[in-house]
């Protein structure tokens, strides 16, 4: 596995300062040090390490000058003894590791450690010492919290395991490293609850990453592509967060975190399609109100599906569908229009998706520039001149709206695609095709399998087991007794029954 | 795969045994709604041996574009033919647009086709796919549909707003009925049961006028029920018995009654609730008669004089006048029904729900046409007046000059 990963390296080769120049060669920021140690007998270790990636003081002050200072060194005849005296302690630092081989060594140096090597002795010892710049934690920015943990996870995987311990203070939280990528190496962290999380699961997680075999992981992307069952359906098979509380809350559940060293979000799996329709809010707020927003999210995601294809089916196929005023507002509104309705919407979709990806691309205050005078002068100016009908503004604003009640990114995308395509099957057949469509896309769901999870369960399997648990509707605290079980955890039950106040009477 | 293909082919499977389909297209037919007339009224008439049918159709000014004034526009256009297929087939051949029946609400027969036959101009409407069963059926007492679709219908003023309004009105005045065609369909293929169609009529609009618009020529008012027998038009119940005609077959919503109190002013009454009791008096197997007991509960909404009518002698006066008025209205709708020799009642129902056993041992359906002339109909009717709003006592009651006054003016003998 490891010659998968540094394919550069050959497997067993003795460490040596030699061998390091050989495979560091053309590394400017590559920095090697050859100390003395004791200059009567020549002991003499050289000390590697790459600039920006290490915090020098501490290679200076902890590292090197203890070798120079320290009678145990300074009188040392070999540099065994060296190597004897910094692997009994001799020398102050929290965590140091000896390498015997290449391999283990350049790993580490790669890694950010300031590696100490014996020429002699055929090893290396290596001290973490990262020092590396990182970004600061700061408020999530793809998820808004109005009341929760404003901390966000960044691009640093240490920084980001750290946010995760910190809230949960667990012997049982198991942090489990990989490293993935032929090139890159990107350490990869798979976060358990052991005792929790179904051991099967973890282990195919873990498989599934081991078994990994390209040049790096370094965009969202690949990890997703890892991760996913099915990696050429469209729909999202994981979940993913910047926010640790979100995270954490996931964990245990009995689910397995995957955090990517360089990516500042954390993904979760296995997940359903429940977990893409839950938000962290809903649990900040009231049952009733988490409960509320949970239906009214579904609702939105359903209607910013259906709603254009659902306006081009009753317009074009089944007008008697139709409230009499309405049809008459439709009429005279489309009178002078030269597009048939499927056309308009389709247009009218196009032109939000070119507004949408317009509006990522540039600065953040020109987007917010090209939103305005594309929704509001464009679209008044192309009503006015009769190109659209005001009708068809409304329905695909409407569902252009609905869309973003979906607190996944993924799915809300997904469902930009899959309502174009229903729209075209709509122009096709009406409802009838339009239905059709929905029902590929539910049979499509079907087919989506986890890690073992039914992507549409609790809806589906598990005999009806938890259907409404925490899905459409939010039950109080109290009453989540038991994981979702869909995932099948090791530990069903989350909590006792009631929880009991000081008066002693059960909630 | 193998799902897959099996997913495939039932979906296949719901478009080819669905039915809809053509031998050129599996898939319905595109067709733009901008492209179409919305059809809200619907008019046929005889037009000696042929079926004219009145369309009118409601037209908003452009919505969206410049120069839009969003004027509501109503076209009206009739055309003889066959057939009412043939009829509208012709209107669609010089229209711009394809007149389109799923949207028609109302639907107007005029008094000579109903005399002619009211199936025989249903026939289409109740088979087209297109139109509703919804849609509400009314006969155009006195005059074809096409006349009273043209006087009624102005510019301002559309000939469905209107019609929408007497559909409102029929719960506050109970002077009515909203009939479906559906309703109506099912009531022609009743044997035993008369056909009661709600009576539209068109009257000078001399109540009013419009600022800033043209009125119609004339307006419309719920004009009573038009009774068919044998599939035709046989003859009205009128306006005045149309309420007591609702009490009988337990429709009245609310509707106001008018009666005098003990010393002639006149009180207005609102009828809430009309609790109808039926039973059958039977001698051995003969049915000799039906009774009808109804209680009436009642608002006293207006009196007309400043007197203390509240005392339970004065209140059961009204309420026995308040009874005494409907039952006349309610015999005279038994007296008519008998005339025109129809169950206009549905009575029959009635005793076959009560007595299914001796409905069909007596064979009662096949004999009800000569059993219904003999029948005696009883019908008893109790007011109860149970509210006064918010004032029980009229203004000015307590006020002893102003009684003392009006005292020394009864006595006098003064107006």
């Amino acid at each position: 596995m490891l010659k998968k990963q540094t394919p550069d390296v050959p497997d067993g080769e003795a460490v040596s300062c030699a061998a390091f120049r050989e495979r560091m060669r053309g590394c400017d920021d590559t920095v090697f040090t050859e100390i003395v140690v004791n200059e009567a007998r020549s002991v003499k270790v050289t000390a590697i390490f790459i600039d920006g990636m290490v915090t020098a003081s501490t290679v200076y002050d902890f590292i090197l000058k203890p070798l120079t200072r320290d009678r145990l060194f300074t009188q040392a005849r070999t540099e065994r003894e060296v190597l004897d005296g910094i692997l009994r302690g001799r020398i102050y630092h929290g965590q140091h590791r000896l390498c015997e081989t290449m391999t283990d060594a350049m790993k580490e140096l790669l890694f950010g450690a300031a590696v100490l090597v014996f020429d002699g002795c055929a090893a290396a010892v290596a001290f973490d010492s990262k020092g590396f710049e990182r970004r600061g934690t700061s408020e999530p920015t793809s998820e808004n919290v109005l009341k929760g943990s404003k901390e966000s996870f960044v691009e640093s995987i240490r920084a980001n395991t750290s946010l995760v311990r910190r809230r949960m203070q667990s012997c049982a939280l198991k942090i489990h490293h990989l490293t993935v990528g032929r090139r890159t190496n990107t350490p990869v962290a798979l976060v358990y609850m052991e005792g929790i999380a179904n051991s099967a699961t973890v282990e195919a997680v873990r498989k599934r990453f081991e078994g990994v075999d390209m040049d790096g992981l370094v965009t969202a992307g690949q990890v997703e592509s890892v991760i996913y069952a099915k990696s050429r359906n469209l729909l999202p098979q994981a979940l993913y967060t910047e926010r640790p509380d979100k995270f954490v809350g996931c964990i245990i559940e009995g689910r397995v975190g995957i955090i990517v060293d360089g990516i500042p979000i954390a993904y979760i799996t296995p997940i359903d399609i429940n977990s893409l329709m839950q938000a962290p809010e809903d649990y900040a707020h009231h049952f009733l109100l988490g409960s509320f927003f949970r239906i009214l999210r579904y609702t939105c995601t359903f209607a910013a599906l259906v709603l254009p294809a659902f306006y081009v089916s009753v317009t074009t196929f089944h007008q008697e569908m139709i409230p009499t005023k309405l049809a008459v507002s439709i009429i005279s509104s489309k009178q002078h229009v030269p597009f048939p309705t499927y056309m308009e919407v389709l247009l009218m979709l196009l032109a939000f998706e070119v507004l949408l990806e317009a509006g990522m691309r540039l600065p953040r205050a020109a987007g917010q520039t090209v939103s305005i005078v594309g929704a509001l002068v464009v679209g008044q100016a192309a009503i006015t001149a009769n190109m659209l009908s005001p009708g068809v503004v409304i329905v695909i604003a409407a569902a252009g709206i609905t869309g973003f009640a979906m607190p996944s990114q993924d799915l809300s995308n997904v469902n930009r695609i899959f309502r174009i395509i229903l729209v075209l099957l709509s122009a096709v057949g009406g409802l009838f095709t339009t239905t059709l469509g929905l029902i590929l896309i539910f049979y499509n769901m079907c087919n989506i399998e986890i890690f073992g999870t039914p992507y549409l369960s609790p809806f589906v399997g598990n005999e009806g087991r938890q259907m409404l648990d925490d899905t459409l509707l939010r039950h109080e605290w109290f009453s989540k007794t038991e994981r979702p079980v869909n995932i099948n955890p090791e530990d069903l039950i989350r909590q006792g029954p009631g929880n009991t106040e000081s008066d002693g009477e059960t909630r | 795969m193998k799902r897959t293909a099996l997913c495939l082919l039932l979906v296949a499977q719901l478009a080819l045994c669905s039915s809809c389909i053509d031998t050129h297209n599996v898939l319905p037919e595109m067709s733009e709604i901008g492209n179409f007339a919305v059809i809200q009224v619907l008019g046929i008439d005889k037009k000696g041996d042929e079926i004219e049918v009145t369309l009118v159709a409601a037209r908003n000014g452009a919505g969206g574009g410049e120069g839009s004034d969003g004027k509501r526009v109503t076209e009206i256009m009739s055309f003889s033919g066959a057939t009412a297929v043939d009829a509208i087939s012709r209107i669609n051949s010089f229209s711009d647009k394809r007149q389109h029946l799923g949207y028609v609400d109302f639907l107007l027969i005029g008094e000579d086709a109903a005399r002619d036959s009211i199936t025989k101009y249903l026939d289409f409407f109740t088979r087209d796919h297109e139109s509703r069963y919804s849609t509400n059926v009314f006969i155009v007492r006195g005059d074809t549909a096409k006349s009273f679709l043209r006087e009624t219908a102005s510019e301002e003023r559309g000939i469905d707003e209107g019609l929408e309004n007497v559909s409102k009105s029929v719960d506050a005045l109970s002077d009515s009925r909203m009939l479906t065609l559906i309703d109506l369909v099912s009531m022609l293929e009743t044997p035993y049961c008369a056909t009661v169609v709600p009576a539209l009529s068109s009257v000078d609009t001399g109540y009013g006028e419009m600022v800033g618009g043209e009125m119609p020529e004339k307006t419309f008012k719920p004009d009573g029920f038009a009774i068919i027998k044998d599939f035709r038009l046989a003859d009205y119940f009128d306006a005045e018995i149309a309420c007591a005609y609702n009490g009988l077959t337990e429709r009245i919503h609310t509707a106001p009654i008018c009666v005098t109190d003990a010393r002639g002013h006149y009180v207005s009454l609102e009828m809430l609730h009309n609790k109808l009791k039926f039973d059958t008096v039977w001698e051995g197997d003969t049915l000799k008669g039906v009774k009808y007991d109804s209680l009436i509960y009642a608002n006293l909404t207006e009196q007309l004089n400043i007197d203390d009518i509240y005392g339970r002698d004065a209140l059961s006066r009204i309420e026995t006048a308040a009874a005494e008025k409907l039952r006349a209205e309610m015999d005279a709708v038994v007296k008519k029904s008998k005339q025109v020799g129809q169950d206009c009642l549905c009575i029959a129902d009635l005793v076959r729900m009560k007595n299914p056993v001796k409905w069909v041992k007596l064979d009662m359906e096949n004999r009800w046409g000569e059993l219904f002339p003999r029948l005696d109909i009883d019908v008893a009717v109790t007011c109860r007046i149970t509210r006064t709003y918010d004032l029980r006592e009229p203004t000015g009651l307590y006020r002893k000059d102003f009684q003392e006054k009006k005292q020394g003016a009864e006595v006098r003998g003064d107006a």
